[in-house]
């Protein structure tokens, strides 16, 4: 018979075999609460673990985050965001100059920027690389009103718009708009799908797809000082608890996202520390305009008073979201005005509103909703019921993203429940929804007071004047309710302790990684 | 011999076809397209005309599928309409990482489940047996993404430090590589080990019942002969089909484990084609695994036919 002692020493020589492979693991210092010296340390390499590989490296071209956040820290832009939500400073310009009649912005270039091939860079590098934005298309919508730049000499450039653009600003400040090396993209027969040819504080090594992409220091960056790792490794690791898990155990300082299912686990983790701020995303209830019965205000005010929005944020947000009635912009961008629209919950006012439009018994109405975003087919769910309080009777359609986008693109819905987001300036949120003849103006709402409020407030480039703008053109458009606001998502990520001045912002954008710095 | 392969290879042409007919229609009939993928929710109707156009997708069907199987057998597997790469590209990036997963995971279940199938047979009935017929009844029920995660929990966070995931090159650092390629061998030789188990067992217990044996038994033959050299060597045949059959599976199960693993191999690139509806890609990386299964079936048969020479041609 098989002798019984014969496997018993066979499967401990595989546990033994077991017990070598993870006996050699990163030691525990990681694990340690570190104490944090008084000045910044140099030196160091940082992990960080995004959702998913990047489609590309070519900045004028991708449209994913993934691949911005791969490539947003080797390129630099004209300005820059600030911390503070929506606002902008000169970044590769030194100053800007803006005429009086707002149609010519001069720029004073800094005389220390060097790409990573070392050529220093000049105005027209930078006037060649807004040619070629607008050239593939991508974002040429946003630079279509300059009507031609110039380089009178190699640190300054003129911009000749033909009307004028308050947004241009932070276009330009958007980290995508990059300026890029001539030279190099020459040398790699027009394309940058797989370099990094540009001015910032991180330089590419090697990009292997779906392991990771590694960035050096780049030693010739113009700020004294930054960055201060000496290199930066990006992994996609698209399962949640895998990257959750590599988090707590050392193998990623940094992970960009918050898994709302992990959170606890993370906020219980003594050397993970998570931050959060007010975001871009925000979602809201879409009804198309030109479908009855939403085609009656009435309708849609009924329905912005009945629901409930406290509540759906604490169910499906945990209540970490920040609720909105009145106001589009979260409390940390300049525009925020704290408005309100729809205060409280008042069913008796629903009630009366749909009375008067002809639906005292309610009506049945169909919500369509993407299978891709959970926490959307969650919050329809909340919404179903609270409109039932109503006799407004909803069924849920959960569709792939694809198809869904496409029905609201071509305006075939009733209800919607969705949202934007990666809106940086006011004419952002506004005009492309809300505009009459706006490019995703899916809710097909359209009123006169509004299109020329939009259109003052891309011209004016006063801030104060044109928060006063977009404020009046906010309750103008929720008083018509074409949407139904819900709330605006914080941004979150999570890090080592040991990681220092890594900060979130709202954007997502991880340009403040020229200054994080990690405890040894 | 000869002619048998011949034979098998020319069937393989026609099962082929099918498979790039199916592969190119089913990812069709889902719906959304590259476009829809593409622009996501800046979806309009101008854009998407556009981008229709440049990627063929407004030309009738029938000839989309010319033109790529056209391509396709000259050689050209075209374009990922997402990232840009040539699909063949793609597919040879990937490949060692998928071929060493599923190499690592079929080993794991051959060492474990052969011996455990051969100790059950042998105590048919008794409680061993009934121990290691439950843990193969576990293996085949337990799904691999929770086997993942579980072993994701266990030993790369409550009990040691193996990597969560992620790929390192074994030419890069092997002893690195192979203890990145521990966790999801283990979470994808589950269910296939299970499998083998229960093979083995039934295999050698068909074999145990001959009289050859009971006849090496009688003339005093010691265990480790007459249990290796005529009962498993006997039943190996059928162990060796299943093998081969699995390792296709295994290919199509790497498809979960890599992408809770990190690993950039041709589960996780499909995975990534089907999310972007990305055609050629997709059409590519399925035809690719469906010549995998083919071959691998072949290599199976002629296997076969050379260690039975009872077989047939």
């Amino acid at each position: 018979m098989w002798p019984a002692n014969r496997s018993l020493a066979r499967s401990l020589l595989l546990s033994g075999g077991m017990a070598v492979l993870v006996g050699c693991g990163r030691g525990d210092d990681w694990m340690a609460v570190p104490d944090i010296p008084d000045e910044p340390v140099r030196g160091g390499t940082l992990t960080v673990a995004i959702q998913a590989d990047g489609r590309s490296l070519d900045p004028h071209r991708v449209t994913d985050a993934a691949a911005m956040r791969l490539i947003e820290n080797g390129y630099g832009t004209l300005m820059r965001y600030t911390d503070t939500y929506g606002e902008v400073e000169p970044y590769l310009a030194k100053s800007v100059h803006i005429a009086d009649d707002e149609r010519t912005y001069t720029f004073t270039l800094r005389d220390d920027v060097r790409f990573h091939s070392g050529r220093p860079m000049t105005a027209a590098d930078v006037g060649y690389s807004l040619d070629r934005i607008v050239a593939e298309e991508v974002r040429a919508e946003q630079f279509r009103a300059i009507a031609a730049w110039d380089a009178p000499d190699d640190h300054t450039l003129v911009l000749k718009l033909d009307e004028p653009l308050a947004p241009l600003l932070t276009y330009l400040a958007y980290p995508m708009n990059a300026v890029v090396d001539r030279e190099a993209v020459e040398e790699n027969e027009g394309s940058l799908e797989r370099v990094i040819a540009g001015t910032g504080p991180f330089k590419l090594r090697e990009w292997q797809r779906d392991r990771h992409l590694i960035l050096d220091r780049h030693p010739e960056y113009h700020v004294a000082g930054w960055p201060r790792l000496d290199q930066v490794i990006i992994r996609p690791i698209p399962d949640e608890t895998a990257r959750t898990t590599a988090l707590r155990n050392g193998e990623i300082d940094l992970m960009l996202d918050v898994p709302e299912k992990d959170r606890s686990i993370l906020e219980r983790t003594p050397h993970v520390r998570i931050a959060d701020v007010p975001g871009t995303f925000w979602e809201y209830i879409g009804l198309n305009v030109a479908r009855p019965p939403f085609d009656d205000v009435r309708v849609r005010q009924a329905i912005a008073w009945a629901i409930d929005r406290d509540m759906i944020n604490r169910i499906v947000k945990f209540g970490r979201a920040v609720t909105a009635d009145g106001d589009f912009f979260p409390p940390n961008h300049w525009a925020y005005t704290g408005q309100s629209v729809y205060p409280e919950v008042r069913l008796e006012t629903a009630r009366e509103l749909l009375a008067d439009a002809g639906y005292a018994d309610g009506f049945r109405t169909v919500m369509r909703v993407g299978s891709a975003f959970p926490y959307q087919v969650a919050a329809a769910q909340i919404v179903k019921q609270q409109l039932l309080a109503v006799d407004i009777d909803v069924e849920i359609i959960s569709q792939e993203s694809g198809v869904f986008f496409e029905a609201l693109g071509q305006g075939d819905f009733e209800m919607t429940l969705v949202g934007w987001l990666g809106f940086v300036d006011p004419d952002e949120w506004f005009y492309n929804i809300f505009h009459s003849t706006g490019t995703w103006n899916q809710q097909q709402y359209g009123r006169d007071e509004v299109d020329t409020l939009l259109a003052q407030g891309r011209r004016v480039t006063d801030r104060d004047e044109r928060r006063t703008l977009y404020g009046e053109a906010q309750r103008l458009i929720l008083e018509d309710a074409p949407v139904v606001l819900l709330y605006v998502n914080e941004q979150s990520s999570a890090m080592l302790r040991h990681v220092q001045e890594y900060r979130v912002h709202p954007t997502a954008t991880t340009l403040s990684l020229r200054e994080t710095w990690v405890v040894r | 011999m000869i002619t048998y392969i011949a034979k098998r290879l020319g069937m393989a042409i026609p099962v082929l076809f099918g498979i790039s007919v199916i592969a190119f229609f089913i990812v069709r009939w889902v719906p959304g397209d590259t476009v829809t993928a593409l622009l996501g929710a800046q979806y309009s109707e101008e854009r998407a005309e556009t981008l229709r156009a440049r990627y063929g997708l407004d030309r009738p069907l029938p000839v989309q599928y010319g033109v790529w199987i056209g391509r396709v057998l000259r050689g050209d597997w075209g374009e990922s309409a997402y990232t840009g790469q040539p699909v063949a590209e793609a597919i040879r990036e990937r490949l060692p990482v998928t071929l060493q997963l599923v190499a690592i995971s079929l080993t794991f279940a051959l060492v474990v489940a052969v011996p455990l199938g051969v100790w059950a047979a042998l105590h048919r009935g008794g409680k061993v047996d009934f121990v290691v017929t439950l843990l193969g009844l576990l293996g085949v029920s337990v799904p691999g993404f929770w086997l993942g995660t579980l072993l994701i929990l266990l030993f790369s966070l409550q009990f040691a430090q193996l990597p969560s995931g992620g790929y390192i090159h074994w030419a890069v650092d092997p002893w690195q590589n192979l203890r990145h390629m521990v966790l999801p061998g283990l979470a994808l030789s589950g269910a296939v080990g299970a499998v083998l188990l229960r093979i083995t067992r039934s295999a050698v217990l068909d074999v145990l019942h001959e009289d050859y044996i009971l006849f090496a038994r009688a003339k005093g033959l010691p265990g480790r002969i007459w249990i290796f050299r005529h009962a498993l060597r006997n039943a190996v045949v059928p162990i060796i089909t299943i093998t081969g059959i699995q390792a296709g599976y295994l290919l199509g199960g790497s498809v979960v484990i890599e992408q809770i693993f990190a690993l950039p191999g041709i589960g996780m690139l499909s995975l990534q084609a089907i999310q972007n509806r990305d055609y050629a890609l997709l059409q590519g990386t399925v035809l690719f695994v469906g010549a995998c299964f083919v071959t691998i079936n072949i290599l199976v048969d002629c296997l076969h036919a050379w260690l039975d020479p009872r077989v047939s041609y």
